[in-house]
């Protein structure tokens, strides 16, 4: 009993200071997490942010500059893909077109000590799983794309492996398709309790489908937590802005614990309670987070803004406000309104309304974050 | 989780760890075996050869004594001028007629686009020494049209032995090579760039002048790279209708089979090489800056049908095919003919060999060996190169290097891989620092290996590049995928590359096998006394003065080209209905 | 059916007697400039008198056989050279490429006939000469004379009709240059030879291509060697074999032993065969000289008094003024051809 917890409790992936650097341009930067068993983790960022490289280092299909992978409570940092038994499914899927669906999924079971019934039974079993009974034995070119994918996933979960790596496997997809891949791939994994890591620059997958995300930039990863956490309590600008949207006010200062001034505008953050007197500071809050109103207002938090821009999102309106504010600078703040809102309040552009920015709603960025533009 | 259980049961046993880092060993001992191989195939001859023309028949080092002998001879140097001279004209005459012919096959609506293309394509089946002779039969003293048909029309005597047959003989042998680039290049044309000059109101010729040229140019540059390469190396057509106008491939000829003199054939192997290399090199450049041209996305040009357009390009491409068909007929019909011009009654006589130099039918058969055999090693030998480079990961300095390598060949005309070759396989040994290493590879001098040696390196290059864009094609994360599954590679090579590619392989080997059928430079100084060829025997024979069975035994060699052309056909087109199924929805 | 297993049948029977062959047959490899219409009929002499020895022949023109011969001196292939230009194998022997050997039957020999050192380096069998030959229909048709000398090809008439081989490559082309520059000294033999280029269309790789061009009409006239115009003749075409006036040029085609690390006894028995008397016989049907007498007609064509058409050849001066003689020539014609 004793063993088995110890086992749940060690990661089944651990990534210790993994870098990566070709030539002088370092595409990793002492990346480091762990992985608990059957926990599905999303790396998230930009193209070109190092994400991809993280994947191939810990399948092995890049050798590390530095830092140790360990994956299943092994050091595998030095052994080549083929021994780190893990599972992967490329964006292209990769898979071989002059062989069936089903040959496909027997590849790696085939010339290994299996004799041929077993391998048939595994392979059906694995069709089954990802739901493609009855299509065994068409070529990949006769599958749907969903199906393809599909294929590729029973692919690499046919060696039952430790780890199983998805770069980028929804991106190829119709938007439909996508969206129902996303709910399959998770069900699955957590049937399984397959430790997953998946690779996405598409928040939204990233949001619906992870346990825990990764966001990363420049190499780096800047932001390590719950979907929740990262949408809610983004590390930096750029997490905030990388993952939905964000109106920043720079150059603010800080007046007294918690109250920002930026010219004639006054704003009291719980978030900033920390930051001495005097310290520079980004103000952000989500455009879906600030409370507009017609009925004039007051309080603390709540200037008032002249709507210059109504743009139609379908579910909503996207407002560009003014804030209507004494002396030079009149930043625009953006805010997400339902039609609702929108009918009920009679919004329409020039009109000015009042802006309730909640303090509890409001994200502090100390200088030093600096960055962003 | 009761299923999770049963598809943990099945946790394969995977290969023993020490067989798994044998391959990471097994594709680096085999990437350096590539790259040994083109070194003794093609940097130690080329070395060996070089360092002759720098020595003098003793072997003692002169220098460039061996050159400024070679510019003084006025007869010697003045074959430079003359090679340049029928090379430009050819390219010139190939390139225009080339791009002419494939802007009908690519850009108008004629009807009979495949069969003007096939036809246009003869050519490379046939070896450059019947080019010669089929104009002999044409043009010669006793020739078809000199003669008007047998006094049936008024006759045309032009001066054939010449410059002028040489011109003519390359450019049917060129043509061919320019309407494949051309085609290609006029094929792949943008149709928004049409539109949108059709928009501004742009006239045809502005449009052709604005759009059409420029978009084709790397292609056009790239045709006349390759013209004026085959015209200025090859051996056979200035060999037959050269008369005395002497060529640098001639020369080489002359100097070492005529006059015994070897360091003098080195001399203007050199002399022959640097032009070539020079080429190479520029085409090289030029395909580079235009992969970054073909990146942007296209739409493809549909022809629209114009009349009067169409119809003076289907009798303009007609014709050159009709003129491409009577030049081989003509060999056909004079290989037939009894005693030219003076019994035209028609029997196979001239089909027996008998008595006759060259080795007749033993040759033949020997031909089709050696060209089999050279198809069999050549194509697996580059597939499996192509794969090595193109489908290993890291390693880039091993690859780049056996990259380069493979591509060399293609600078190397077949008189001189021919010459290198006696250089280097002939040696009984070297001496490095006093310390005798005999030659290992001595033994393959005078042999069925050596031939087919210098046929596989001849013909290499291009082979090469087939594999590599064919290998290009595959998705890059299939040995990946294997790989991660524990797969050893050459599994994988096995059922997935290599069924993949099988378009490709065939289409490699049938190019092995057409020119290892037809050449003659690269052989005719290898072959040996017990393993007499055609292509040689057609070039000995026309030595000889036996030209009707040399045309005989040219047009066995296209009859054979032609078979394996066919068998080609009906094998893609096997495997094409194979593959249907792959990519049928 | 019945045929095709008849056929199997005999290939396997063959396979059989082929492979048996190889394992007891003793092989050599000969190098020859003999004409390809000639060898078959000796060889098959040979293999009479003896089947045990399988014989490779390397047939080219003289001056390719030669330069083969000569290229491969640090590592010799061939084990005999038959019939080939004494010039040409005097050159190799100052290459020390020769072995000396006395073949039964030397003393039979004539005199000027073999290499003069005991035992000879080089043996000859026969003797080659000078022949012009004219296609009767052509010049019929072109209203010109025959030509009977070499002063009569200077003719301005024959400007562009005549082909000749190429000296280099070419033995016949060589002993041809060799017996003008001999007959009228260098200086008034290459001034013959400048007026002769103005009236050549062509020069030829082999010595029988002139012969061959002739009797296809392509050039009317061409100098060649007296074997090759009567052999043209017998196949149908129009051709006569003129001796020239003045005398024909000629070389005496010898035998040789290679110097190798081990020489096989084949060679030998071989090169004692080749002037033994019964191919000496078959020699005699076609060639009117011998090295050694047959008493044997001679053939239909040739001069009644064969020896005394030869002129006087020294091939001493010969092979030590090859190297020179064929520089001179290829600096003064080889370039022919910049437009006319």
């Amino acid at each position: 009993m004793e063993e088995n917890e110890r086992q749940a409790a060690r990661p089944q992936l651990r990534v210790v200071e993994a870098g990566k650097a070709y030539g002088r341009f370092t595409a990793l930067d002492r990346v480091s997490f762990n992985a608990a068993r059957g926990e599905f983790i999303s790396v998230l960022g930009p193209s070109g942010c190092g994400k991809t490289t993280l994947l191939r280092v810990i399948a092995g299909l890049e050798p590390q500059t530095g830092g140790e992978i360990h994956i299943g409570g092994r050091e595998v940092s030095r052994l080549p893909v083929s021994r780190r038994n893990v599972g992967i499914v490329f964006q292209s899927y990769a898979l071989f077109p002059n062989l069936t669906a089903a040959q496909n999924v027997a590849y790696g079971l085939s010339g290994r000590t299996m004799d041929r019934a077993r391998q048939a039974r595994r392979v059906d079993e694995l069709i089954e799983l990802v739901g493609l009974t009855g299509h065994g034995r068409k070529y990949p070119a006769q599958l749907s794309g969903g199906q393809q994918q599909r294929v590729a996933l029973a692919r690499a979960m046919a060696l039952s492996p430790d780890l199983l790596l998805l770069d980028e496997p929804l991106s190829a997809l119709d938007a439909k398709v996508r969206v129902m891949l996303r709910g399959e791939i998770r069900r699955l994994q957590r049937r399984l309790g397959l430790t997953t890591i998946m690779v996405t620059h598409d928040q939204e997958e990233a949001l619906t489908m992870a346990d825990r995300i990764l966001v990363m930039e420049r190499g780096r990863v800047v932001q390590d937590g719950s979907p929740h956490e990262i949408y809610d309590r983004p590390a930096t600008p750029f997490v905030a802005s990388f993952i939905g949207s964000m109106n920043f006010i720079p150059d603010a200062q800080c007046v007294t614990g918690g109250t920002f001034r930026k010219g004639p505008l006054v704003l009291s953050a719980e978030d900033g309670r920390g930051l001495p007197p005097g310290a520079k500071a980004t103000v952000a809050i989500r455009p879906e987070d600030v409370l507009l109103g017609v009925n004039g207002e007051a309080g603390a938090n709540v200037v008032l803004g002249k709507v210059q821009g109504l743009e139609y999102r379908g579910a909503g309106y996207r407002l560009t406000l003014q804030l209507v504010l004494y002396g030079e600078e009149r930043p625009l703040i953006e805010a997400e309104v339902s039609t609702e809102t929108l009918r009920r309040l009679g919004l329409r552009e020039d009109m000015v309304v009042s802006l309730t920015l909640p303090p509890e709603r409001i994200r502090i960025y100390p200088a030093t974050h600096g960055g962003h533009a | 989780m009761p299923e999770s259980a049963s598809v943990r049961i099945a946790a394969a046993s995977r290969l023993p760890a020490a067989a798994l880092d044998l391959e990471a060993w097994t594709r680096r001992a085999l990437m350096l075996l590539v790259c040994l191989w083109m070194c003794v195939v093609v940097v130690l001859p080329l070395a060996t050869l070089l360092s002759k023309s720098l020595a003098d028949a003793d072997g003692r080092f002169v220098g460039l004594d061996n050159f400024l002998h070679y510019f003084q001879n006025p007869s010697l140097s003045a074959s430079l001028g003359h090679s340049l001279a029928v090379s430009l004209a050819t390219t010139a005459i190939s390139v225009s007629l080339g791009f002419a012919f494939a802007y009908g096959l690519t850009r108008t609506a004629i009807p009979g686009k495949g069969l003007f293309k096939t036809l246009a394509l003869t050519p490379l089946f046939a070896p450059t020494l019947l080019n010669g002779i089929a104009l002999v039969y044409l043009f010669g003293r006793k020739g078809l049209i000199t003669r008007g048909f047998f006094g049936a029309l008024p006759g045309l005597d032009v001066d054939l032995y010449g410059p002028l047959g040489i011109i003519l003989a390359e450019a049917v042998y060129t043509f061919p090579q320019a309407v494949l680039i051309l085609s290609v290049a006029l094929g792949a044309a943008d149709a928004r760039l049409y539109e949108a000059a059709a928009s501004l109101g742009a006239s045809r010729l502005r449009t052709f002048l604005t759009v059409t040229l420029p978009s084709v140019r790397y292609g056009l540059v790239s045709a006349a790279f390759v013209c004026f390469i085959l015209a200025f190396t090859d051996f056979g057509a200035p060999k037959v209708v050269g008369g005395g106008y002497n060529v640098l491939a001639t020369d080489i000829y002359k100097q070492v089979i005529g006059q015994q003199n070897f360091v003098m054939g080195a001399v203007v192997s050199v002399v022959l090489l640097l032009p070539a290399v020079v080429a190479f090199i520029a085409d090289r450049l030029v395909q580079r800056r235009q992969v970054a041209l073909i990146a942007a996305r296209s739409v493809p040009l549909a022809p629209r049908p114009n009349r009067l357009g169409d119809a003076l390009m289907l009798a303009f491409v007609a014709l050159v095919c009709l003129a491409i068909t009577g030049f081989y007929a003509t060999g056909l019909f004079a290989s037939l003919v009894k005693v030219w011009p003076y019994d035209l009654s028609l029997g196979l006589g001239h089909y027996v060999f008998s008595g006759i130099g060259g080795g007749g039918w033993a040759a033949f058969a020997n031909s089709l060996a050696m060209s089999a055999l050279s198809a069999l090693a050549g194509t697996v030998l580059t597939f499996a190169s192509a794969y090595l480079i193109e489908k290993t990961r890291g390693l880039a300095p091993l690859r780049r290097s056996a990259y380069f390598l493979s591509l060399l060949p293609l600078a190397l005309p077949g008189l001189v891989i021919g010459l290198a070759y006696i250089f280097f396989f002939n040696a009984p040994g070297w001496s490095i620092l006093g310390v005798h290493l005999p030659n290992p590879f001595n033994f393959l001098y005078a042999t069925m290996g050596i031939l087919v040696l210098a046929n596989v390196v001849h013909f290499y290059s291009v082979s090469f590049l087939t594999a590599t864009t064919a290998l290009k094609n595959l998705d890059p994360e299939f040995e990946t995928v294997a790989q991660s599954m524990g797969v050893p590679f050459q599994r994988t090579f096995m059922r997935v590359t290599v069924p993949l590619c099988l378009p490709a392989i065939l289409e490699i080997a049938m190019y092995y096998f057409v020119n290892s059928m037809a050449t003659v430079s690269a052989v005719i100084f290898l072959y040996s006394a017990d393993i007499p060829l055609a292509s040689v025997a057609v070039a000995n024979m026309d030595d000889a003065g036996d030209i009707a069975p040399a045309c005989a035994m040219s047009m066995l060699i296209v009859g054979a080209n032609l078979c394996v052309r066919i068998l080609y056909g009906l094998a893609t087109r096997g495997v094409r209905r194979r593959t249907q199924a792959w990519t049928k929805r | 059916m019945k045929l095709l297993s008849r056929a199997l049948l005999l290939a396997v029977v063959l396979a059989a007697v082929a492979l048996g062959g190889v394992a007891r047959a003793e092989e050599i490899l000969v190098y020859t400039a003999l004409e390809d219409d000639e060898i078959p009929r000796y060889l098959e002499v040979f293999k009479k008198v003896h089947p045990e020895i399988t014989v490779k022949i390397v047939r080219d023109s003289t001056g390719i056989i030669t330069a083969k011969f000569l290229a491969e001196k640090d590592n010799p292939q061939a084990d005999v050279v038959w019939g080939t230009a004494a010039t040409s194998l005097m050159l190799a022997d100052q290459a020390g490429m020769l072995e000396p050997y006395a073949p039964k039957g030397l003393d039979k020999v004539r005199g000027f006939m073999r290499d003069a050192k005991n035992p000879p380096h080089w043996v000859g069998i026969k003797a080659w000469m000078t022949g012009f030959c004219v296609n009767t229909k052509e010049i019929e048709e072109l209203k010109l004379p025959t030509p009977a000398s070499f002063e009569d090809l200077l003719k301005p008439e024959y400007k562009g009709q005549i082909s000749m081989p190429n000296p280099a490559s070419s033995g016949t082309g060589f002993l041809t240059v060799s017996a003008i520059l001999q007959l009228k000294g260098e200086k008034a033999g290459w001034e013959y030879l400048d007026k002769l280029h103005q009236n050549i269309a062509s020069y030829t790789h082999s010595g029988s291509k002139p012969c061959k061009m002739a009797g296809a009409g392509e050039l009317p006239i061409g100098i060649s060697f007296g074997y090759r115009g009567i052999m043209q003749k017998q196949k149908g075409e129009p051709v006569q074999t003129v001796f020239p006036k003045e005398g024909s040029g000629w070389d005496v085609e010898a035998n040789a032993l290679v110097k190798k690390a081990s020489i096989k006894p084949a060679a030998k028995v071989f090169l004692d065969w080749a002037v033994g008397p019964e191919v000496m016989a078959e020699y005699a049907k076609v060639y009117p000289i011998t090295s050694v007498a047959t008493g044997a007609p001679i053939p239909e064509g040739y001069p009644a008094k064969p020896e005394a058409q030869l002129v006087k050849n020294d091939f001493d001066w010969a092979a030590k003024n090859r190297a020179r003689i064929l520089e001179e020539w290829s600096r003064r014609y080889d370039a022919k051809s910049e437009p006319k």
